[in-house]
């Protein structure tokens, strides 16, 4: 018979279900973005063979190759979704500037990342604010309607600070609060579990401003 | 004269492949899979194209890249990942890459990389 620890605390939960989004996005890199890499080189040796095929089969070959290019990207999109593996190579700024970035290419919105001097902190503190800048970058894009946000990564009398402003529509924060705003429980559930401060602020017409404080020396504890 | 090329790639599946696909338009003079190899092989056998993985399992592919280019400067180098991030793009470019392709893109993308790789090159000593 199999012996089971049974996962009481929510912090609990909330770690095996990063580790499992962990597992599942290294399977999606390590397994299935290399058959598709396979996929696109033989698909390219057989494109070179084919000068004496129709023109049909050339156009099926070359479509064959686009799709297993589309896959390929947004295979990599899912997998960096479920864990964002850049935070372990880069560190958290690099990783949320590239983020943004790619945010800011696919929803057409202008984003200007201001990075200070970023202290390392422990992983679960690391990925805890990455969350919450994600989230908080997810509510800009779906529900502000601003062509223009930022985000800043600073450390200010001993704390890191993660703050994403937008310049949108806002929202009336009691209204939103009463309602249980999954957006923003989340971010709260993040903040709580790497015991950081969140502020959120926020007025309609006037935009909303996210901001995540954590001491710095904590995460070397 | 065929250019000659040393293929970096620690998935032999992929890397036959590659080879494949790299022995239709140029001679592949070498396949290694590990970072010490790369910076041997391209010190004995002085290729013109250098195509390196970014996930090698020694040595980071991006670090072999930067040796690679200090030791065999006339060797262009193009970085293969499977990693879609525009900060490992320019840390690659940064090591002294020629070209940076995305795996799933190869087939189509690779041999056009090689080829501006190429163009960019220094003669031989």
């Amino acid at each position: 018979m199999h012996s089971a620890r049974l996962l009481t605390t929510e912090d609990d939960v909330e770690s095996a279900y990063e580790r499992e989004r962990t597992r599942l996005s290294l399977e999606l890199h390590d397994d299935i973005a290399q058959r598709l890499a396979l996929l696109s080189t033989e698909l390219g040796i057989l494109h070179q063979q084919l000068t004496n095929a129709t023109a049909e089969v050339q156009e099926i070959v070359t479509w064959v190759a686009a799709e297993t290019a589309s896959i390929g990207s947004d295979l990599y999109r899912i997998a960096r979704g479920l864990h964002p593996a850049g935070l372990e190579r880069l560190g958290l700024g690099p990783a949320i500037r590239c983020y943004c970035a790619q945010a800011a290419r696919a929803r057409r919105i202008a984003i200007d990342v201001e990075l200070g001097d970023v202290p390392t902190l422990d992983m679960e503190a690391t990925l805890g604010l990455y969350r919450i800048a994600q989230e908080a970058l997810h509510n800009v894009v779906k529900h502000s309607g601003a062509s223009h946000a930022s985000v800043s990564l600073t450390t200010v009398r001993g704390e890191l600070v993660l703050q994403v402003v937008d310049f949108g529509v806002g929202f009336d924060l009691q209204t939103m609060r009463s309602k249980h705003t999954l957006g923003l429980v989340s971010m709260r559930e993040r903040a709580r579990l790497v015991h950081a401060r969140l502020v959120v602020s926020s007025d309609p017409g006037r935009g909303t401003s996210v901001e995540a404080r954590i001491p710095v020396r904590q995460s070397f504890a | 004269m065929r250019e000659r090329i040393l293929l970096a790639d620690d998935n032999t599946s992929l890397l036959t492949a590659l080879k494949r696909l790299l022995n239709l338009s140029y001679t592949v003079v070498s396949t290694v899979r590990t970072g010490a190899d790369v910076l041997e092989a391209a010190r004995v056998l002085q290729p013109d194209v250098i195509v390196i993985d970014v996930r090698l399992p020694d040595i980071n592919g991006l670090v072999v890249c930067r040796q690679v280019t200090a030791a065999v400067p006339h060797a262009r180098v193009v970085v293969l990942t499977a990693v879609d991030d525009p900060v490992v793009e320019q840390r690659a470019f940064e090591a002294g890459a020629a070209a940076f392709v995305l795996k799933y893109r190869a087939g189509d993308d690779l041999i056009p990389a090689i080829e501006r790789a190429l163009a960019t090159r220094m003669p031989a000593p």
